[in-house]
Order: C-alpha cells, then structure tokens, then sequence
C-alpha cells in the first residue's frame, strides 16, 4: 500500500513536472503573440546582446551541424565495410572474453552475468573479478556459479576471482590476465546485454584494421525525470558517436561497453591504475597508436543512470576529472601532425571537446541572457530557433535510434528537451568547477560510492 | 536452355528500386523545398534562415546516405 502511494505521488510529480516544462516552452513559443506586438527595434546595448548571442549560438549551431551531417554516413560505412568482408562473414567466430569487473554491486550483478548467458553468442567466457566487496555479492555469485554448474548449460563459461580492493583499472587488468579470448570484452557490474549484443561487436572485428570498437549504451531505469533525462542525453551522444565512428575520431570507449582485439594490450599495455577514467585513458592511447575504433550502434548495452542528483554529480565530476588527467596526460596528442595520427581527432575533435567545456560554463548565463532579450525586445527569433533546432535534432536521433522501437513517450519530450538539458548542463557546470579545483589540489577520486538502484524491468520491456 | 519461368532476378530489381525511389522522393522533396522556398522568401531576421538551411541540409544528408545504404545493402 505504501509502495503504490508512493508511486502514485511520484507520478503526480512528474506529471506536474513535465507540464511545467511545456508551459515554459510554449511561453516562448506563443511570446510573439502573446504579447501582439512587433519587435523592438534594438539600439545601443542590444544590438551588441543580439551579436554576442549570434557568434554563441553560431559557434554550437557549427559544432552540432558537422556531427549531425557526419552521422548518417555511418550506415553507408557499415554497408560498404560488410560488402567487402561479406565472404569472411561466415566462417569468423573469435573466441571473446568478456570481463565483468564488480565492486559491491549485489544489486545488479547476477542480472549481468544472466544476460551474458542468454547472448546468442556463445562462443564465449565471462570473468567476473570482485574488486574486494563488503556487501554479499561474493557469496550471490558464488552460489550462482554452483548453480550454473549443476545445472550442466556450460557451453559458456564462468571464471571468478576475489581481490583486494585495488581499483577499476587494477579489476579489469586481473580479468585481461585471466582471459584466454581473441576479443576482450568489458562491462560494467551494473549493465544488461542485450542477446544480440555480442555478436554484433565480432562482427565489427571481421575488418581486421578495427582494433577496438566502442558498444551502444543505454539507460536501463528510465522510470525516473533523472533516467528519462540520462536516457535523452545518451541517445543524443551516442548518436554523434556515429559521426565519430565515420571520421574514424572516435576518443572514449566507455567501460560499459568495450571490445578490444587481445593485440591492443600487447602493443599499448593494459588498463591504467592510476587514472580514474582508465577507459578514456585506454581509448586515448589506442587511438594514439594509430589504431582503428569503431562503433557498434546495433550492439546495445543498458546501464543503470544515477538515481538522484547527488549520485549524478558524482558520476559527471568523475567522467570530468578523469577526461582532463586523460587530456593532461596525453597532451602531445592535441595539434599533433604524426602520420599515423588522424589529423582531424588532433587539430578538430580533441579541441572541439575543450571548447565544449569552455561553452559549458557560459552555457547556464547565456540561456539566462537570452531569455531576458527575447522578453525585453519582443524579439522571440533567436529562441524559438534554438528550440527548433534541439527539437529537430532530437526527433532526426529518435527516428535512427538502433534499439527496436522508441516508446511514444521519448517523441513527446523532444520539444522540451532543451530545458531537460539545462539540469544536466547545471550538473555539468558544478563537476566542472569541481574537477577543476581537485585537479589544481590534486585531490584522490577512486572508484565511485553511489546510491545503486539497478535497472528496472518497465524500462528493459520497452527495447528488450 | 534457360526455363521460361526462372526470370532474371535484377530486372525485377531494378523495377522495383526505381518504383520505390519514384515513390519516396517527391515526398521527401516537399519538406526540403519548404525549406529552400522560406530560405528565399523570408524577410524576417538570420535565425530563421540559418535553422531553414540546417534543417534542410541535414535531411539531405539523411536522405543521400539512407539511399546509399539501401543500394549498397540491395547490391550485396
């Protein structure tokens, strides 16, 4: 009784939540008339506003257009490259490892290692290594592997291994050590595969210049306004991973859903210890070394998204830190003329990322600034094309979205998008100023302490 | 000699690609020459005309590379 109550409110909530979203928009969108008047005609300090907002919006609006009209060469990419290995199609079944690194993860663990066992992929051996947790995931997978032994289904196997606490980096590289696949694969504790999943990321491998390829994430637990918002967010920039996979830019393997050929670590080492990103870290050096990422949008993988703000800021100062000791670390990498090098990671993407985190913190003031001049000029042009343009970018992402269908309710929060975005940015803004400060302090970050939550079965149904 | 019924399977093809894209594109034109045609005709400011060639231009290119897909896909 009190569970349905609670989820009754909850319900309520976001029903007056996202109602209040599209009041906001449509206040902007029905400005012009709602005010009946003519714009101002701008003079003195507004005609600079109008510029200053103009040269932003110009700069994104260039950012957003490149990716959005690399993207869709993706799929003619993918065609071409399946033509041409169409004949190896057939016969090539690597043998793939895929290494499940847990650090009290009792939640979501045994839905993991169960997915992994229903992929169609069977070639295929799981190594869990439980980086020294002090909640009862040891015992949970320890009796499930019993199970699974008596059960006598062995054609995919199980490894496991119990360390001290040494770190994620340290957890993956005792898993690569044990791991006997060509293919290495990593996910996270916390993910489902989907059945599919594994056999979409071989297939990528059957060009043999591809040395790494980079799975399709997405929010398991969208029942939440944080979830649907991370879900959002990863549809818009796995969608640009598309038009990285096209300019061959790709720089981040998320540890969620990564496949390295076993010839990576031989010839760049493994995981870095160190790092607290050690998969941008790793991404970083193989590109780097020249080496050839793809992407696997078919290879679809669900994650568990921060269940509140508090686990959200978190997760974002991570990612944040750790991009900038990546960046820091690898810095020769930015403007390099190497030949094996792809001049438009260096001299582009990698900038363009920086500029990215410039942008962020003018983005929270530059919104304010903008809403404030389409009230005081009744000159409404510049926002309602902003929301035009997220709007259409989201609906273009949505209607080439990979997973099998797109529940109605993700179409109708296109047009409120833009402000679903600004709680991120905000979030964004602070683990910025964070990472910031602790990387000047030099302060230690190690694996992450957040309220765990799992996926949830509403959510999985829609794409599963 | 060849049987009457086994019927060369790329004139069908063809046929039907060229059906197809007969079928698809004057649609698919409408909203790109809405845009092209606003381009031209507004008087108003430069957001509107920037988001008119953003828009359009990027269905373009979802609509080069779609069809190239589907021909390189039919073509393998």
């Amino acid at each position: 009784m009190h569970t349905t109550n609670k989820t009754y409110n909850y319900t309520i909530f976001k029903a007056v939540l996202y109602g209040l979203l599209y009041l906001c928009t449509a206040a902007i969108l029905f400005g012009p008339l709602m005010f009946n008047a003519q714009p101002v005609e701008l003079t003195g300090v507004f005609v600079y506003v109008r510029l200053f907002i103009l040269v932003c919006a110009g700069a994104l609006l260039a950012k957003y257009y490149f990716y959005m009209m690399a993207a869709p060469w993706y799929s003619v990419g993918q065609a071409l490259a399946r033509n041409r290995f169409r004949t190896r199609a057939g016969i090539y079944n690597p043998k793939i490892s895929v290494i499940v690194p847990a650090w009290n993860e009792q939640i979501g663990i045994l839905r993991t290692i169960k997915s992994l066992l229903e992929s169609t992929y069977r070639n295929t051996e799981i190594v869990i290594i439980n980086d020294g947790s002090t909640d009862d995931s040891d015992m949970l997978i320890r009796n499930f592997i019993k199970a699974y032994a008596a059960s006598g289904k062995s054609d995919i196997t199980i490894q496991y291994q119990y360390q001290v606490n040494s770190g994620k980096g340290a957890a993956l590289n005792a898993g690569v050590a044990r791991a006997s696949g060509d293919i290495i694969v990593t996910i996270d504790a916390d993910c489902v595969i989907h059945p599919e999943a594994l056999a979409h990321f071989v297939k990528q491998f059957i060009d043999p210049t591809v040395m790494a390829v980079v799975g399709n994430v997405r929010i398991g637990n969208t029942n939440s306004f944080l979830g649907t918002l991370q879900y959002l967010e990863f549809l818009f920039s796995f969608y640009f991973k598309k038009a990285d996979a096209a300019l061959n830019t790709i720089y981040i393997i998320g540890g969620a859903a990564g496949a390295y050929r076993r010839e990576v670590f031989e010839r760049i080492g493994l995981f870095s210890t160190t790092n607290i990103t050690e998969d941008i870290d790793l991404s970083v050096r193989v590109q780097k070394a020249g080496m050839k990422i793809q992407y696997a949008a078919d290879a679809i993988v669900y994650t568990e998204g921060a269940g509140d703000l508090k686990s959200l800021v978190k997760q974002r100062l991570r990612w944040k830190r750790g991009r900038f000791e990546t960046f820091r670390l690898h810095r020769e990498l930015f403007f390099s003329v190497a030949q094996h090098q792809n001049k438009l990671l260096t001299w582009l993407v990698l900038p363009l990322a920086v500029f990215g985190d410039i942008q962020l913190g003018f983005e929270v003031f530059f919104l304010i600034i903008l809403y404030a001049f389409a009230y005081m000029t009744h000159d409404f042009s510049l926002f309602l094309s902003a929301i035009v343009v997220v709007s259409f970018m989201f609906a273009v992402q949505m209607m080439f979205d990979d997973t099998r269908r797109i529940h109605l309710r993700f179409y109708l929060l296109a047009p409120i998008g833009w402000l679903m975005f600004y709680v991120t940015t905000i979030v964004e803004v602070d683990a910025l100023v964070k990472s910031l400060w602790g990387f000047a302090r030099k302060s230690e970050l190690r694996w992450q302490r957040w309220q765990r939550v799992g996926c949830d079965d509403h959510s999985l149904a829609l794409h599963l | 000699m060849t049987p009457r019924t086994e019927v060369n399977p790329y004139d069908y093809g063809t046929n039907k690609k060229i059906f197809t894209l007969g079928l698809v594109f004057p649609w698919l034109l409408v909203p790109i020459g809405y845009s092209i045609y606003l381009i031209a005709t507004s008087d108003v400011g430069g957001p509107y005309k920037m988001i008119s060639i953003f828009i359009s231009t990027i269905i373009y290119a979802n609509l080069a590379a779609g069809l190239s897909t589907y021909y390189l896909n039919k073509h393998n």
